[in-house]
């Protein structure tokens, strides 16, 4: 079995994209009040100059101050078309056609994306500039794409150290922090910067890496004076989330949601994703329709989109998500998930193994791979991913979901009776957690599996499933309530041998997490 | 009856006047015209009896006393002429080379009209500018071009040592000034300057000069990041730098640089902080000094590209020689910097000399 949203607790964390593409969505600084200086009608003296010599010297400087100045005009463009045309100096037809074609690029393309060369890149920029603080926060981005932790956070200390208070470096060290799991960490950053009492950007990134971690809340009193400042809403929208976020858990719920929805007008993807994740887990509607037109907003449109269980849709803006994000395992587990609901097995394995590459004891991806290859009959690559899985430290509902999986493999191996026993546990856990959609997922699970298995129980089992979901009537839950009655109708029940093709013996004690009392 | 013709104003009036020392004013220059900052003053070519040829800039009263407050223009406008004089006599008496000479200083009285005093400032004729000598040059050949580069550098320096911060070098004042056959660098229009102990009406303001050759906390409005009056010499060694960007690739190193930033990231979009923007305007200045190295010649590419980076910067606090700084001597000195044009252009008359 797998689950859509595993992610138990989300947060405004700081999205952490290079450098340039953060520049293109204008989130690099604060606008301030702009002060006016003395400043030389330069261009237009030159101009009047060049219409008596017309010589390239004078047309070099023309262009060049029109690009410092950023001057719009004709007459500068027509000069700078006869000087990308005709000057012998390389260096003025190249500043020519960057005032002619000042193109500054969309995404890179995926397909063309080596993290390998583009390390290479930036350790050959970096040997020329070692000052270069935003390319030190590039390469670690690279490294924690690659996985490679140390070189990551060895990057990031030398970013830290060249421009300890620049919004861009402060957020994407704590957003690299927060990944890794390192939340104290994340907090110093954020609170070493002297701007972060009242920099919404800062102060997001504080309160909403203060609720992920167990210390006490930070940033809320700090929070709630910046929000009342005079400050334009695209500014205040990732603090309004996080704020909102909190006092939505906290119980102020009224309150939260009137944020939430705030935080989406004229908002970052980052908040619409945060609203779409509460409102994926609290079950409830915080907005109608998606606002359109906001850049990146790839998992708000992933979530909404399996919100309607049109899983095709959330894989795609799910893969956008992932390669936005591409060092981080939410997007990654919740495309094989999608994947997985969908019945693409084979995407789901694939886009599975994206994830372990980098993440290779990411519970969620072995869990979701070993689904796969047991849908694809592959029972023994199943059964390493979740003896894997069983070694590492998950969380107890990631747990939970993996035991599913296991009843799932052992029907296939032709163990059934081991199989539904590990289901029942899982549907009477879920149940005491009070995690109905699980419960009726698992329940629809074990019929279809004591259907296959030509079982007497299959008709309790079915009622049984009905039952749980008249208590999760969501969309998800009756796609796969309609995929499995169409299976059943298609297929007979083909029973699995009576010998085990592969040894489950290490997935035959029970999980922890099963343990009764254990999820109360 | 009266004329409904508006009379020019007697500094545009000039032509054919006698002056001092048998100098006559020739043809009016209106491209050296200037009009900005409270300049208000006019060009003219004078030609002295035997044959010589000197740059008048005359200061038009008349404009200032028209303007919506006169009596501020006209107080900027003496105390500008009176500050550029006190500067350049300054530079006379200590005989620096590298700067132009001023041949007479006075005033002329128009006839014909009530408010006719014009004060005027002759300086020596040049030849070229920069502007013209890089249009004139062969882009390969760069041995000239780093000549008149060091004769700035050593120019900038004769004033550095007077305590006297240029903040207006660009490429137009940059001359060429033809001494005994051969042609020689030498800064002009000294009418932004900054001198100690010598108040001027643009002391105050944070860009004196050009905001196209400025160096970026002035555009950013940080100078600050430099006690004292250390940013204005930071700011000169940037715009220096500048300067001996557009004598070798014939660009501004600004246009490269600044225009190679994203438009929300310009100055003049710009509304965050200078610590804000600065690692995007390191980030840009590292891709520029790469396109620089790439547009010269290989045998002096990496030194030219050295001396550039060290003097544009964008961080006034690591700009200057990094040698210099590196021994905790003021790295801002731009005596390093003389020795190491002075060796690369002997490199580039050695390596470069093409074949005839």
């Amino acid at each position: 079995m797998t689950a859509i949203g595993e992610n138990r607790r989300r947060q405004v964390v700081p999205r952490w994209r290079p450098w340039l593409d953060t520049v293109k969505l204008g989130q690099v600084a604060m606008p301030g009040k702009r002060l006016t200086i003395h400043r030389e009608p330069v261009i237009e003296r030159l101009l009047l100059e060049y219409k008596t010599t017309g010589h390239i010297g004078l047309a070099s400087e023309i262009v060049s101050a029109a690009l410092v100045d950023s001057v719009d005009s004709s007459e500068v463009e027509s000069i700078a078309r006869e000087l990308a045309s005709t000057a012998s100096y390389p260096l003025m037809r190249q500043m020519a056609e960057l005032l002619l074609d000042v193109d500054f690029g969309g995404l890179a393309d995926p397909a063309h994306y080596d993290g390998r060369i583009r390390i290479s890149k930036l350790k050959g920029i970096l040997a020329d500039e070692p000052r270069n603080s935003v390319r030190w926060v590039d390469l670690a981005r690279e490294y924690l794409i690659m996985a490679q932790y140390q070189q990551s956070q060895s990057a990031m200390r030398i970013a830290l150290a060249l421009a300890p208070h620049n919004r861009f470096v402060v957020r994407s060290a704590s957003a690299m922090y927060a990944q890794l799991q390192e939340f104290d960490l994340a907090i110093d950053v954020i609170r070493s910067s002297p701007s972060y009492r009242h920099d919404p950007w800062l102060l997001a990134a504080l309160v909403a890496i203060s609720d992920l971690s167990d210390s006490r809340q930070l940033g809320m009193r700090e929070a709630r004076r910046t929000m009342e400042a005079d400050i334009s809403q695209a500014q205040l929208s990732e603090l309004r989330a996080a704020v909102g976020t909190v006092e939505f858990r906290s119980g102020s719920s009224r309150k939260g949601r009137q944020l939430l929805r705030r935080s989406t007008k004229d908002g970052s993807e980052n908040s619409l994703a945060q609203v779409e994740w509460i409102a994926h887990d609290s079950r409830e509607v915080l907005l109608d329709h998606l606002p359109t037109g906001v850049p990146r907003a790839y998992e708000a449109l992933a979530r909404r989109a399996s919100s309607s269980a049109n899983w095709e849709r959330a894989i795609q803006h799910a893969m956008d998500w992932t390669w936005d994000q591409q060092f981080a395992t939410e997007p990654r587990s919740f495309s094989s998930s999608c994947a997985c609901a969908w019945e693409n097995w084979s995407l789901a394995v694939e886009l599975a193994e994206g994830g372990l590459v980098l993440h290779p004891d990411q519970p969620v991806l072995l869990n979701n791979r070993a689904f796969a290859l047991i849908q694809l009959g592959d029972l023994r690559g199943a059964l390493i991913d979740l003896v894997r899985a069983r070694s590492v430290d998950a969380h107890s509902r990631s747990k939970i979901v993996l035991a599913a999986t296991e009843a799932c493999l052992f029907y296939r191996a032709g163990m059934p009776a081991t199989g539904r026993r590990r289901y029942q546990q899982v549907i009477a856990v879920l149940n005491r957690r009070q995690e109905r959609i699980l419960a009726a997922k698992a329940a629809l699970m074990l019929s279809r599996e004591e259907y296959f298995a030509g079982s007497y129980g299959f008709q309790a089992a079915w009622h049984r499933a009905e039952e749980l979901m008249k208590y999760a009537d969501v969309p998800e839950i009756r796609d796969l309530y309609n995929r499995i009655e169409e299976s059943i109708g298609s297929r007979s029940p083909s029973p699995h041998g009576s010998h085990s093709v592969v040894d489950l013996a290490p997935l035959v004690p029970e999980p922890e997490a099963l343990a009764p009392g254990i999820g109360r | 009856m009266s004329s409904s013709t508006p009379i020019e104003p007697p500094a545009y009036r000039l032509e054919g006047e006698r002056l001092k020392d048998g100098w006559t004013v020739s043809s009016r220059l209106d491209w050296a015209n200037d009009h900005s900052g409270g300049s208000f003053s006019v060009g003219y070519l004078a030609i002295r009896d035997d044959g010589t040829q000197g740059f008048l800039k005359a200061f038009d009263y008349t404009t200032a006393l028209e303007s919506e407050d006169p009596a501020t223009e006209l107080r900027r406008l003496t105390d500008a002429f009176l500050a550029e004089r006190t500067v350049l006599e300054h530079c006379g008496e200590r005989r620096f080379s590298q700067i132009v000479r001023i041949l007479d200083a006075g005033t002329i009285r128009v006839d014909g009209v009530v408010t006719n005093a014009v004060s005027y400032l002759l300086f020596e004729w040049a030849v070229l500018d920069g502007r013209t000598a890089v249009t004139q040059a062969d882009p390969a050949d760069h041995a000239p071009m780093l000549t008149y580069a060091h004769n700035a550098a050593v120019g900038l320096s004769q004033l550095h040592s007077a305590q006297i911060n240029h903040q207006d070098l660009k490429p137009s004042n940059l001359v060429l000034v033809d001494e005994l056959g051969a042609l020689s660098g030498k800064l002009s229009d000294l009418g932004r300057a900054f001198m100690l102990g010598r108040p001027a009406p643009h002391d105050d303001l944070v860009v004196a000069g050009a905001a196209a050759y400025a160096a970026p906390e002035q555009l950013y409005n940080c100078p600050s990041r430099l006690r004292d009056e250390g940013w204005r010499t930071a700011a000169d060694l940037y715009m220096f730098g500048n300067l001996v960007s557009f004598l070798l690739t014939g660009v501004p190193f600004s246009g490269i640089t600044l225009g190679d930033l994203h438009p929300t990231l310009r100055w003049k979009e710009w509304n965050g902080t200078f610590d804000d923007v600065l690692p995007a305007l390191v980030d840009a200045h590292g891709r520029s000094i790469s396109k620089l190295k790439g547009a010269l010649h290989k045998a002096v590419s990496d030194a030219i590209a050295g001396i550039i980076d060290d003097l544009c910067y964008p961080d006034p606090r690591h700009r200057g020689d990094h040698v210099a700084r590196g021994r905790g001597q003021n790295p801002y000195d731009l005596s390093r910097f003389i020795t190491r044009l002075d060796l690369i252009a002997h490199r580039a008359a050695i390596h470069l000399k093409r074949p005839k």
